[in-house]
């Protein structure tokens, strides 16, 4: 009876300590997998961020190409042998990115209304004697303006992402 | 004695479970803030694709002052003068390339509108146009979820009439 006693306030049995370890690993197992599936999307998405800024980096220097130098293209868009917009494969935080720029023509479609100047009581100073027309449209369908899309891809597991960011160039130098 | 050590008696599974309450809180709360990026970096995006646009339509609207100056010009000073905007409206709100939308790569919704001002310094002699382009980025529902406006002066030397 004394033996008994003393095992008992000894501490935890062996049954408890294999239920515990039991239970801990059941777990702790599930919740390391969770842990390295978040890092795995932390990781994810810091590379989503870095291609972000780099399609707003290029798109950025995109928009100060001169118009007719704005073409679709997958390398160095150079002016006077200098780049001026580097385009291609970028490795980035250990990661390989690739940038393309896609250029498509777009017209454009203004409209206004016209003041009759002609009019025999017309005065340039004057607004009361403008008469304004109907509405008109100019319409001008090439070389005026283009719709820039910077396309940044990278691998993911075997899966490829990509990020696009458009704007629009306009020719004014027309 | 005996009492005592009954007492004791599967704590060591009590403070498991209570171990295990406790790695799982944490787990939990680390993938929450996970799950949070991902949003996080959508609005850097749709930000960032909002503000490029408003940039575009922007030099849009430089072209058309460009293209037709007196219009803009006539419908302003009319509209100033309290004789109606129609003209004014006819320039800025009629036109589908100053206003209308923008869907971009995963289907995201983006309306742009613009609208000029002629800004007048009687002391310098200059005037300025103001060009202002809000982009409004909409969600699922068709609810405004991100509004950016793009602003750009183009500056104009007064001349005198001849």
């Amino acid at each position: 009876m004394r033996l008994f006693l003393r095992a008992c306030s000894r501490g935890f049995t062996l049954t408890e300590i294999m239920f515990s370890v039991l239970i801990l690993a059941g777990t702790m197992i599930p919740i390391a997998a969770m842990m390295g599936q978040g890092f795995e999307g932390t990781r994810r998405d810091q590379r989503q961020i870095v291609a972000i800024q780099l399609c707003q980096a290029r798109l950025n220097q995109a928009l100060s190409v001169p118009f007719d130098a704005l073409v679709s293209s997958n390398t160095n868009i150079a002016s006077n042998g200098q780049i001026i917009l580097p385009l291609g494969d970028v490795v980035l935080e250990n990661f390989n990115f690739n940038v393309s720029l896609r250029v498509v023509e777009r017209g454009v479609s203004y409209s206004y209304r016209s003041v009759d100047v002609n009019a025999a009581d017309y005065a340039v100073d004057n607004p009361a004697t403008w008469n304004f027309g109907a509405e008109e449209t100019l319409n001008i369908a090439a070389n005026v303006a283009k719709t820039a899309t910077i396309v940044v891809t990278w691998n993911e597991r075997g899966t490829q992402q990509n990020v696009e960011m458009s704007t629009f160039k306009a020719n004014l130098e027309l | 004695m005996i009492h005592n050590s009954r007492k004791t008696e599967g704590m060591a599974l009590i403070i498991v479970l209570v171990m295990s309450m406790f790695l799982l809180v944490i787990a939990v709360s680390y993938i929450r803030s996970n799950a949070q990026n991902r949003p996080i970096n959508e609005r850097h995006f749709e930000r960032a694709q909002a503000d490029f646009l408003g940039q575009g339509i922007v030099q849009l609207a430089a072209m058309k002052f460009k293209k037709r100056p007196a219009e803009f010009y006539y419908a302003y000073r009319a509209m100033r003068a309290g004789l109606g905007d129609a003209a004014m409206r006819s320039y800025l709100n009629s036109d589908t390339t100053l206003n209308g939308e923008f869907i971009d790569q995963v289907n995201r919704r983006y309306l742009y509108s613009t609208q000029m001002q002629l800004i007048t310094n009687q002391l310098y002699q200059t005037d300025g146009i103001r060009i202002l382009v809000t982009v409004e980025q909409l969600d699922d529902a068709g609810n405004v979820a991100l509004t950016r406006v793009q602003e750009h002066v183009i500056e104009a030397v007064r001349r005198p009439m001849q």
